[in-house]
């Protein structure tokens, strides 16, 4: 049981605009700490004598994994670099080191020449780009590449006793009871899986620990009725989180056969079976007292969407068939580049072997008006010469043996710098009709993207005697490509 | 051109005429690269190819192309795709095949060849000429590769045979010095003119179009500011997605201060035709009709000697108006029917020239105009400002103002939005509005690739090699 001491600190913190861990009083961190795979590795790193350097942005957990060994006196501590730029020559000259800093720190380290700045600036690119680093004694982590919601930390959060203990001191039945829900695994399950859909729509890097946070601060905080309930909140609330929950999951997209219309009557005798046991006295009090509001039955499908036995949550995480899900969740090079090729082709080509990424090119130089009829390959490229990376987490490790990766996607060739960042937006670009309305400008830039690594990959390209043209008709919706010899200086049709 | 739009460039020799809808990149790359390479005898085969293959076949292209006869109009196709992506092959209608106007898309030296573009892209070769250094031989390695290592080039390189790149004896150097702005657009150019071999070499060209082009248009529009050393010729771009909300006060102020730029440079055109009006001497002892017309025809005369009479000649009805204040009678004239070089004309034609190249917008009847950045376009002024490696976001945004008086935000020094004149809107006040507007352009940075973020403070520009 907490005091109130810890729970006014506690009230403090939620109620601070940037819920930062330095502003944290040391008491309520030890409490709040989430565990996750990067404590093993920093303790195992240093347990063997060995220096580890954590880089991240602000928010990414830095000083929360620091913090543990502040007081050690077997290393130097150093829990932000920046603060320390008079130390930068010698830091990493002798005796085991503990320090965390911003990329930014260390890169300018690096052009001031400092010991092994350079280095660790050149690890941590290697590893996000998803290169497996075992080279250097140096252990090396990018706390701004973990994902702390795909790693379940939601659920670690909400499930601390204390913040249950703040709310129930706030005396306000409907809130309780709604958290009380949360003491279920299988609630807090639901809403780590929310938070981490969330977070893959948000674009390459998801969130932090900071704004998960905050994001708790807010599904815990006061409000009149039922904006008070957390349910509401995580869809309504005031934090990032929220408003990408928002984006991608909407209530009335939550099918609820044979409860709806139940709950709507506040038949709870009815639906109560069907609920979880803690769900049941949040459900007493609303049914209690049902408004026929839209905001009502919204409030009633958040309720039923995360407290029933059987959830329409659980189906929308088995069934997520969107071409972004299934390249995020899969490993699939040749899945992608058959998308990528079918966009670039606005989907009229007959590719007879189409998941050989074609690399097209275009030599216009104006804004287009028309969409164009023709257009260029420089060749195609074997698609096992590309790889689907994850960046990763840490590097030269021995802690991180599954290899612990981070949000960011991307499409690589091989042994080269050419780099694909396969993020949602594009992807979803890419799942439309290639489009060239002059109004269409996010698909200008979609097409610049995937144009500049094709670019990029055509560099690597041996090809000068076979010229592709892809010829698309787009009245009839057909297309063909012709193939051109180009050996003893003719233009010969294949 | 106009004759009379002779007489508006006394004040502004970069101005173009009112037809700008045919002033395009390519025609302006074209008239840039010209005095560097040799025309291919076979480039009009090329260009006949585009509207009519077996005319270009029977004309000589059937030594080096084989294709069934069924398979020409694919042929066709092929050329249409590569070297005419634009669209500017035209029928000749009477001769049968395709009209001399119009140009291919330059993969090579030889398939260059001097384009209609009202000066510009000659004009900018005329700074590169005064600037000097090593631009001429990168040039030439750029449409003259020593080595193919693509198969657009290769085809290229196979249809036109021995005159696939050859050089141009060039004409000395001209005497004379670049003004700081001046070279600074030449530096931005320079930075485009890669050496690259490999099959990023199309791109590279492609990027030099839309460098050349972008900052001709710069010039046209802040060359008479800086003449007159009004104010900085600055102007606030809208960072975003284009074309952006009317209603955001980014945009807003990006299309107020487009009003002002213009405006800004319009002034300076008519004060310097006044100023170069007075400079120049007359007989004494005549009208002031007479004197003006003779001061007119001198001038015209010494940038184009056989348009003088044109050029003045539909003026005469107005060589004798009042107001005597050469400054007003200058203003007069431009706007007067034998010129019609008002304001809104001078904003319509950089809209239009801008709007090829994603600078200008938004699209028409959707809005006041303002300059923003396409992605494309973006990607060159990354490539063209940073040349290899990488710099610093903020010192990015002020090169931004620096080399063409684009302002997106503060960047490394505030005191430039002073000279914006910014006012608020919605609530937001100009230092607020320029903040956020650099923001969008940072986030839209790293998302396309051009940026890295290394902390919540520091994000570097880069030139993806």
């Amino acid at each position: 049981m907490s005091n109130q001491a810890s729970l006014d600190e506690l009230r403090a913190f939620f109620r601070l605009s940037a819920t930062n861990a330095e502003r944290v009083p040391a008491s309520l961190k030890a409490v709040l700490s989430v565990k996750t795979a990067l404590e093993g590795i920093v303790e195992d790193a240093l347990g063997k004598g060995r220096s580890v350097v954590i880089a991240g942005t602000a928010g990414s957990g830095k000083t929360h994994l620091i913090d543990p060994f502040l007081d050690s006196t077997q290393y130097r501590v150093v829990p932000d670099l920046t603060t320390r730029q008079e130390d930068w020559s010698t830091l990493f000259s002798g005796g085991q080191v503990l320090v965390a800093g911003n990329e930014g720190a260390f890169l300018m380290g690096a052009k001031q020449g400092h010991t092994r700045f350079a280095e660790i600036v050149e690890i941590l690119h290697r590893i996000q780009l998803g290169e497996e680093v075992s080279d250097s004694d140096l252990v090396v982590i990018d706390a701004a590449a973990f994902d702390p919601a795909g790693a379940g930390a939601i659920g670690q959060m909400v499930a601390n006793p204390i913040i249950s203990e703040f709310i129930a001191a706030e005396s306000e039945p409907y809130r309780s009871a709604a958290w009380h829900m949360l003491s279920n695994k299988i609630v807090r399950d639901r809403l780590a899986q929310v938070v981490d859909v969330a977070s893959s729509a948000t674009g390459a890097e998801g969130f932090t620990f900071r704004q998960l946070w905050q994001f708790v601060a807010d599904i815990a905080s006061r409000g009149s009725e039922l904006q008070a309930l957390w349910f509401w909140r995580v869809l309504c609330g005031n934090s990032l989180v929220s408003e990408r929950v928002r984006e991608t999951l909407q209530p009335s997209h939550l099918a609820l056969p044979h409860i709806g219309s139940r709950l709507w009557y506040g038949d709870l005798h009815g639906v109560k079976d069907g609920f979880l046991p803690e769900a049941v006295p949040i459900l007493k009090l609303l049914l209690g007292n049902v408004e026929h509001t839209r905001a009502a039955r919204h409030v009633l499908r958040m309720v039923a969407a995360f407290g029933m036995k059987s959830s329409p949550l659980d189906a929308l995480s088995e069934r997520r068939v969107d071409t972004w899900s299934k390249i995020s969740q899969g490993n699939d090079v040749r899945k992608l580049i058959r998308h990528i090729n079918s966009y670039m082709h606005y989907r009229l080509l007959p590719l007879q072997q189409d998941d050989h990424l074609q690399l097209w090119t275009q030599t216009d130089t104006e804004r287009r008006v028309l969409k164009p009829h023709i257009q260029i390959s420089l060749g195609s490229i074997d698609p096992d010469k590309f790889e689907l990376r994850r960046n990763r987490v840490a590097a030269n490790s021995n802690a991180d043996g599954q290899g612990l990766q981070g949000k960011r996607i991307m499409l690589l060739l091989k042994g080269t710098s050419a780099v694909l960042d396969v993020t949602k937006d594009l992807v979803d670009g890419i799942d439309h009709v290639r489009s060239h309305r002059l109004l269409d400008r996010k698909d200008v830039e979609h097409d610049w993207r995937l144009l500049n690594f094709l670019a990029a990959v055509a560099r690597h390209q041996q090809n000068v005697s076979t010229l592709h043209v892809g010829h698309l008709d787009f009245r009839s919706r057909t297309g063909n490509l012709s193939t051109w010899d180009l050996s003893d200086g003719l233009v010969t049709k294949r | 051109m106009s004759s009379p739009l002779e007489v508006a460039r006394i004040g502004n020799p970069w101005l173009t005429g009112k037809s700008v809808e045919r002033i395009v990149p390519l025609y302006v790359l074209h008239a840039f690269l010209a005095p560097s390479f040799k025309t291919a005898s076979k480039l009009s085969l090329l260009k006949d190819a585009v509207v009519d293959a077996s005319l270009a076949l029977k004309g000589g292209l059937s030594t080096v192309v084989k294709v069934p006869d069924t398979d020409l109009e694919l042929f066709g196709d092929v050329i249409a795709g590569l070297l005419a992506a634009d669209r500017r092959i035209f029928n000749d209608r009477k001769a049968g095949g395709a009209s001399k106007e119009g140009s291919l898309f330059p993969v090579v030296g030889g398939l260059v060849k001097r384009a209609s573009d009202d000066g510009l892209g000659s004009s900018m070769r005329h700074l590169f000429e005064l600037h000097g250094g090593e631009w001429k031989s990168h040039l030439h390695s750029m449409l003259s590769p020593v080595s193919v290592s693509d198969p657009a080039t290769q085809c290229v390189k196979n249809l036109l045979g021995d005159e696939w790149a050859q050089s141009n004896e060039e004409a000395p150097p001209p005497s004379g010095t670049l003004s700081p702005s001046d070279s600074e657009l030449v530096s931005f150019i320079s930075n485009l003119i890669r050496t690259t071999m490999d099959a990023s070499r199309i791109a590279a060209v492609r990027e030099l179009a839309l460098g050349v082009y972008l900052a001709a248009i710069v010039r046209m529009v802040s060359g008479p500011i800086n003449e007159v050393g009004a104010e900085g010729p600055l102007v606030f771009v809208f960072a975003g997605l284009p074309p952006g909300d009317q209603r955001d006060p980014r945009v807003l102020a990006a299309s107020q201060s487009y009003k002002a730029w213009l405006s800004s440079s319009w002034r300076g055109t008519h004060q310097l035709l006044a100023q170069r009006l007075a400079e120049e001497p007359s007989e004494p002892n005549v009208s002031i009709e007479e004197s003006r017309r003779q001061r007119l025809l001198h001038l015209v005369a010494k940038r184009v000697l056989d348009k003088a009479p044109a050029a003045v000649t539909p003026l005469e009805p107005a060589l004798g108006d009042l107001p005597t204040d050469e400054k007003e009678w200058c203003r007069a004239v431009l706007e007067g029917p034998a010129i019609a070089l008002t304001r809104s004309e001078l904003m319509r034609r950089v809209r239009s020239l801008g709007s090829n190249i994603g600078l200008a917008g938004p699209d028409r009847g959707i809005g006041s105009p303002r300059l923003f950045f396409d992605t494309p376009l973006l990607n060159v002024l990354v490539r063209g400002i940073v040349g290899d490696g990488r710099m610093d976001f903020e010192s990015f945004v002020s090169e931004l103002a620096q080399t063409f008086g684009f302002v997106v935000g503060p960047g490394a020094d505030s005191d430039v939005l002073d000279g914006l004149k910014l006012t608020g809107a919605q609530g937001s006040d100009p230092y607020e509005i320029a903040v956020s507007n650099q923001e969008l352009l940072r986030e839209r940075l790293i998302r396309v690739g051009l940026a890295r973020a290394y902390s919540d403070s520091h994000t570097e520009v880069v030139v993806n090699d």
